[in-house]
């Protein structure tokens, strides 16, 4: 008694597993968590769910990952259960709809049956012309017992349309899947001239030049950056990359990400050089055992001089750049204030002069080893559908005995529209 | 007189035809009077006309097809269903539809009527041949959801008030209003599968990631999921009929949250002022 139950719950779990009302159930959910994850801003920082919600909605976002819910075990949990339901439901049902695709046209059950079929008053000489009008060229016919029988199924493949559609969804989470388990997203960033690790890899980014197209109204058109790729230090390629054309290459990609403002900043301690750097936007230059820092906190390229007060730019253009800054000595936040290039920021014993700004570029580099089954699974998904909705499977049988021509015809689905233009189609031909 | 004057003068002008049409196509259902019917059609007609020279002087003007930024699109959208409409009267002889579409296309071309009509200059991300591509079959697809929302609300309608004459004589059964929605619906999630795809192709290019579960993405792939629901209930749960039709109602309001919602109340990267200013980070 006991194995039976255990089977018994075994199948239902299966069956379960397997239904379509299962997957309609996990859908549903997917869709009303996918609003959650729209209206709650995703991957930021605790202290900005801690400041924007409060009492009992921050415990929810943080018991249940709210605030990073597309990567929560939850809910990956719950595409895997969606990609169980839709394999299980794909095996289950290859092979009744390969059945389908492959069925021969029953001649015995039509002679059983056709004298309950309604009869057409179209001669037999017309019956391949108004086929063909209906979609059906090339009738098959047989002669049995002085009756004869014109047969034909067209567009079977449909039946395999919404079968392929589900298999695509299964390639597609499969292939997202792996691209972000056993794929890498780095950024690097830097001014002409700037060498950079891809963290990870073996590889380096040599950025040889970048450059912000503007048009003649001052708004930026592109933004190219030129590199050069290299593995262990030995050159291995190089190119030029802008916003929708990616460096591709080496299995790598590398996008046009981001640009910002970069200084050429220079210490002084009592007097005499100490250390100089490139101090790239929002950075701290942070010397002498973290004694003294300046903070760049903002660039103006084209500051307006007639309004300081509003730290307002004229144009994108280093015509007047002015640094907003920030200093800090001993931890302690002791100065902010405007710095033009070449002027003294000093503090104590320490001086900081900044100059030349430049414009630096932030580049994207991915690897996505599931970006072509992606795509495939993408073509699938195509291809599923309109076989699912553009290939209609139809059947159509006439049989003539004597002087009486009995007809059946079918569209998969039971569609009315298919029975309204079949019996215009019969009207025409009964009338010609 | 300057291209922009023109083109406005022109969107008014079909603004205001759409806004004729739509109130003979009431008229003619609560008048039951056929003759309004036809005024309403061929004033929506000749605003169509009118619609389509202002798209015209909008392509001469920006060098491009109008697609690029929200007032664009919801022009474009609004042309694309009076265009639908046409054909789907012409075809079905089906003129009561537009007693159910007219409201809807009047509301997106109001809607485009208080967007931003200036012609600005491409940002980066949308340097793209798939601009065109990926819009233009949102466009279409929102239209064929749309058109289905229309058919359906007719259905219920129908459905109601199945003994009176002037019903039967407008409006197609049920059964054929309820296959002509499903059949909108299948053209639509079809297109829909492909703006999806596009955009995906297109946004790995761009942002380097062809899914980055962006306010927008993720509200087409739940309309996605809402039809791809209503399909499998229908197929193979035999809903059809009422059921169906509110479904498709919801679904299309569901598609107007993806374009216009998503758009002024989520933060997205398709609401393409922020990364302009936050890409550039000097203004």
């Amino acid at each position: 008694m006991e194995k039976r139950f255990d089977d018994n719950i075994f199948k239902k779990i299966f069956r379960m597993f397997h239904s379509m009302k299962f997957g309609i159930v996990l859908l549903v959910v997917i869709g009303v968590l996918s609003i959650i994850g729209t209206i709650i801003p995703q991957n930021r920082s605790d202290v900005f769910y801690m400041e924007n919600y409060h009492g009992f909605f921050y415990e929810l976002i943080n018991v249940f990952d709210l605030g990073n819910l597309y990567s929560s075990y939850w809910y990956i949990g719950l595409m895997i259960l969606l990609i169980i339901n839709l394999f299980l439901c794909s095996i289950r049902r290859f092979i009744p709809i390969l059945k389908r695709v492959t069925e021969k046209p029953n001649l015995d059950k039509v002679l059983e049956e056709y004298k309950t079929w309604d009869t057409i008053n179209i001669k037999e000489d017309k019956i391949n012309g108004f086929a063909s009008d209906l979609g059906f060229r090339n009738l098959e016919t047989k002669n049995v017992d002085g009756k004869k029988i014109y047969y034909k199924n067209i567009n079977s493949m449909g039946y395999l349309g919404s079968w392929i559609t589900h298999v695509s969804l299964i390639v597609i989470i499969l292939a997202f899947g792996i691209g972000r388990y056993m794929g890498y997203e780095v950024f690097v960033y830097g001014i002409p001239g700037t060498v950079r690790d891809v963290e990870g890899t073996n590889y380096q980014i040599q950025i040889d030049d970048f450059e912000m197209r503007f048009d003649e109204n001052m708004v930026v058109s592109q933004y190219v950056t030129s590199l050069t790729l290299l593995e262990n230090g030995e050159i291995i390629d190089s190119g030029q990359l802008m916003v929708n054309h990616p460096f591709r290459g080496k299995g790598i990609n590398i996008y046009q990400n981001a640009t910002g403002w970069a200084l050429h900043a220079f210490l002084y301690k009592d007097d005499q050089a100490y250390k100089q750097t490139v101090l790239y936007n929002s950075e701290f230059f942070v010397e002498d055992d973290g004694k003294i820092a300046l903070q760049f906190v903002e660039l103006f390229p084209d500051f307006d001089m007639s309004d300081p007060t509003a730290l307002r730019n004229l144009s994108p253009l280093p015509n007047n750049p002015v640094l907003l800054y920030a200093l800090y000595y001993n931890g302690l936040k002791v100065d902010m204030g405007l710095a033009r290039m070449g002027d003294l920021i000093e503090y104590e014993e320490y001086k900081f002069i900044v100059n030349r700004p430049e414009m630096y570029t932030l580049l994207q580099i991915n690897h996505d080893p599931g970006i072509t089954f992606a795509a495939i699974g993408g073509l699938l998904q195509i291809v599923g559908l309109i076989f699912a909705f553009y290939l209609r499977p139809k059947k159509l049988r006439i049989v003539i005995e004597d002087d009486n021509v009995w007809l059946w015809s079918k569209s998969y689905g039971n569609d009315n529209l298919y029975k309204e233009e079949l019996n215009r189609k019969i009207e025409k031909w009964e009338e010609q | 007189m300057d291209l922009l004057k023109i083109e406005t003068m022109l969107f008014y002008g079909a603004l205001i035809g759409y806004l004729l049409s739509m109130v003979l196509f009431i008229l003619f259902f609560v008048n039951k009077n056929d003759k309004q019917g036809k005024y309403g059609r061929n004033i929506l007609l000749i605003g169509f006309v009118i619609h389509t020279l202002a798209l015209v002087v909008r392509t001469i003007n920006t060098g491009r097809l109008p697609l690029s930024n929200q007032y664009e699109f919801a022009t474009t959208f609004a042309w694309a269903i009076a265009l639908c409409f046409l054909i789907f009267e012409k075809k079905f002889d089906f003129r009561a539809l537009g007693t159910f579409v007219t409201p809807i296309l009047f509301l997106i071309i109001g809607y485009a009527a208080m967007r931003d009509k200036s012609v600005r200059p491409l940002m980066p991300a949308l340097q793209s041949k798939w601009l065109a591509i990926h819009v233009g079959l949102a466009i279409i697809s929102y239209g064929a959801f749309a058109v289905a929302a229309g058919v359906s609300g007719m259905y219920l309608l129908r459905d109601k008030f199945n003994q009176d004459t002037f019903f039967k004589r407008n409006i197609p059964e049920t059964d054929k209003l309820d296959d002509l929605s499903y059949r909108a619906i299948a053209l639509g999630f079809l297109l829909l599968s492909l703006v999806i795809i596009t955009g995906a192709i297109w946004a790995e290019a761009a942002w380097g990631r062809y899914w980055a579960w962006d306010p927008k993405e993720t509200w087409a792939l739940i309309t996605w999921i809402i039809y791809s629901i209503y399909l499998h209930l229908r197929i193979s749960k035999g809903w059809r009929g009422e059921r169906a039709a509110w479904f498709s109602i919801i679904g299309f309001i569901c598609v107007i949250f993806t374009y216009v919602g998503v758009n002024t109340l989520l933060p997205s990267l398709h609401s393409y002022a922020y990364i302009l200013y936050e890409a550039i980070g000097i203004f």
